[in-house]
């Protein structure tokens, strides 16, 4: 992405016949190089959809928590995080109970309850390039079953509360975006289509905001610079002083 | 996957050759949205009935005139059939205006004529350095980041030695107190702090504040005394000198909202009851604080809220979004973002008893992940710019 980005820019203070060489030479490129196919896509095409319908707001859902080394997660790094390397591995939603959650693609089926997190109920369903979307702390079991397609956009549950079924302490939904076989989690921000800024509402949470590591101060700061999970990995977001201190 | 690879193929080829003069990460183009958003300030700041809903008859409604300010190159300005009076903008006082940091998103507002940034500036030390607002003159303070007091003391803490320093605005050590180095308040007259200890409780969702102990001392760390138990993870010192105030709950989940803590015997009550409260802000002169109500069951009692800080005369705001005070206590600053990829921020200031705009201002900018704040005279803001992830010190009134 990067060579496209510097290529493109010098290329423009060049003349049209040097513009039509780079041109050819770097559609060659990516013909012949796989890998940059994906990454382009990751970052330049959103694959998704938002969980939730309707707008964000006070009355209905909001981003209470980026995918990353959160403030949040720097804090709770030894016991919710402690399998993903002290990372929040996905992206939490607060809702009330009973919101309906939406599938972001279409896909199949891959886990109802499964062996995944995110209690008391979840639901995984695999999407084509080889990604998996999550759907973590649902109210109850949800009706689909493994194998059955799904739409992008249709209900696939309920938001629920991971800490009580009385939902007045943590109500949200914990998206994740895994890929090779459930084992890594990636940033599910640069795979959706959104307008991000605008989905914090100004609630302000710790969890919106990233760790500040002194010794390598604009690392994983922004919710487009965060590392893959690899669950079961060594954590990666204590190491030296940072603010603020957990 | 060979089609994929053609079309990108394609689509790259045809932007080399036609968008020399666009490169990729430039835009600000004026977009029919942008257009759209001023007409409609200019309507919202036409005198119309007041839309605060008061919960009790004790709200006075002062009398205001409507100002509009134009303090940057981006005209924003109310529509001319406006029945608003215009105030004659006066010369832009001797202020520093641009970059004051380069990198980070961590800062804050020491008072008025100062601020702290964490910045790792080229062939200079990394750490917390404090800004003169009037110059933009940097002097370095410490290699950490911390939180300040209106007493011009800031505590810096150090997690590795277990400590926190109480620095002053040279960076010269006064104490060092032994409490784990957390994140420690200093009191506004700078005789006293309050930390939170974990407990090392596990939790279970990180929504729901970690189990602390809440501690004060003397500001040399002294007679340090624990309080009580609660689960919250900050607190902001009353101008009093002996209450703090915290979004919080008990451990078991009960009595939740926004907690008033006399320091001195641990009493205390819940002063605003309330399951999903957010962004608790307490205004600049102490005296009442504003607070995102969510989820409350009822829509219309979702939103900003402003309240004394004993909980009385609670005011609920017909605006929405992130918010600061402005100076005093009875306006608000909301940030109005710009829609995706098109346009700068703007700022609308509320007034708190008509529930009317007041004044709107072009930010120069987009704010990156949330990361503003409002000086406590309310004549400057401090924001994180999403262009280059620098830190931005604007002028905002005349």
């Amino acid at each position: 992405m990067r060579l496209v980005m510097s290529a493109a820019r010098w290329d423009c203070y060049r003349s049209k016949r040097a513009r039509q060489v780079y041109s050819l030479l770097f559609a060659l490129i990516l013909l012949t190089a796989a890998p940059f196919d994906l990454a382009y896509a990751q970052t330049v095409s959103p694959l998704f959809s938002l969980p939730f319908s309707g707008q964000p707001g006070p009355s209905t859902w909001y981003v209470a928590q980026w995918y990353g080394s959160t403030i949040w997660a720097h804090r709770n790094f030894d016991d919710i995080y402690s399998q993903g390397q002290g990372l929040h591995f996905g992206v939490d939603f607060a809702a009330p109970c009973g919101t309906p959650v939406r599938a972001i693609g279409d896909g199949v089926v891959f886990a109802v309850d499964g062996p995944y997190g995110a209690p008391p109920h979840n639901v995984v369903i695999n999407h084509e390039d080889g990604y998996l979307s999550l759907y973590g702390h649902l109210f109850q079991r949800s009706n689909l079953q493994v194998g059955q397609h799904v739409s992008r956009g249709e209900v696939i549950g309920m938001s629920g509360d991971p800490v009580t079924q009385n939902c007045n302490q943590a109500s949200h939904l914990h998206l994740e975006i895994r890929r090779t076989g459930m084992s890594v989690a990636v940033d599910p921000v640069p795979l959706i289509d959104a307008d991000w800024r605008a989905l914090t509402i100004g609630a302000d949470t710790d969890g919106s905001r990233f760790e500040l590591f002194f010794a390598d101060p604009g690392k994983w700061m922004t919710n487009t610079q965060q590392p893959d999970t690899e669950f079961g990995g060594p954590v990666i977001n204590q190491s030296g002083a940072a603010w603020p201190p957990s | 996957m060979a089609t994929k690879l053609a079309t990108f193929a394609s689509i790259i080829s045809c932007l080399l050759l036609v968008s020399c003069t666009a490169p990729w990460s430039s835009r600000q183009t004026t977009s029919s949205t942008e257009q759209a958003s001023v007409v409609n300030m200019a309507t919202a700041t036409e005198p119309e009935t007041p839309h605060a809903r008061t919960e009790t008859n004790t709200a006075t409604t002062q009398p205001t005139v409507a100002s509009v300010f134009e303090p940057t190159s981006t005209k924003v300005a109310a529509s001319p059939s406006a029945t608003t009076s215009v105030a004659t903008p006066s010369p832009t006082p001797i202020a520093f205006r641009g970059k004051v940091a380069g990198c980070c998103g961590t800062f804050g507002f020491i008072d008025s004529k100062h601020l702290l940034v964490f910045d790792n500036p080229a062939g200079q030390q990394t750490g917390a350095w404090l800004v003169d607002r009037a110059s933009g003159s940097r002097t370095f303070i410490s290699a950490g980041f911390g939180l300040s007091s209106a007493s011009g003391l800031v505590a810096i803490p150090d997690k590795s030695a277990g400590t926190t320093n109480i620095r002053r605005l040279n960076g010269s050590l006064v104490f060092t107190i032994h409490n784990g180095g957390v994140l420690t308040w200093i009191s506004p007259d700078g005789t006293h702090v309050a930390w939170l200890e974990d407990l090392g409780i596990t939790n279970i969702s990180s929504l729901v504040p970690r189990t602390v102990k809440l501690w004060t001392a003397k500001i040399d760390g002294s007679d340090a005394t624990p309080l009580l138990t609660f689960d919250a993870a900050a607190i902001q010192w009353l101008p009093d000198n002996r209450h703090v105030i915290a979004l919080a709950r008990a451990p078991d989940g009960s009595s939740a909202g926004i907690w008033s803590v006399n320091t001195t015997d641990g009493t205390n009550s819940v002063v605003v009851r309330g399951t999903f409260l957010q962004a608790l802000r307490l205004s600049s002169d102490g005296s009442r604080m504003a607070y995102l109500e969510t989820f409350s069951g009822t829509s219309a009692d979702d939103g900003v809220w402003v309240a004394d800080v004993d909980g009385s005369r609670r005011v609920h705001l017909s605006e929405s979004g992130a918010f600061r005070w402005a100076a005093g206590s009875t306006q608000l600053w909301f940030l109005k973002l710009a829609a995706a990829g098109s346009g700068n921020d703007q700022l609308l200031q509320v007034d708190i008893a008509t529930d009317r705009v007041i004044n709107q201002v072009d930010l120069g900018g987009r704010v990156l992940d949330d990361d503003w704040e409002v000086s406590p005279d309310g004549q400057a803001v401090v924001f994180w710019n999403e262009k280059d992830q620098s830190v931005m010190l604007q002028t905002i009134t005349p």
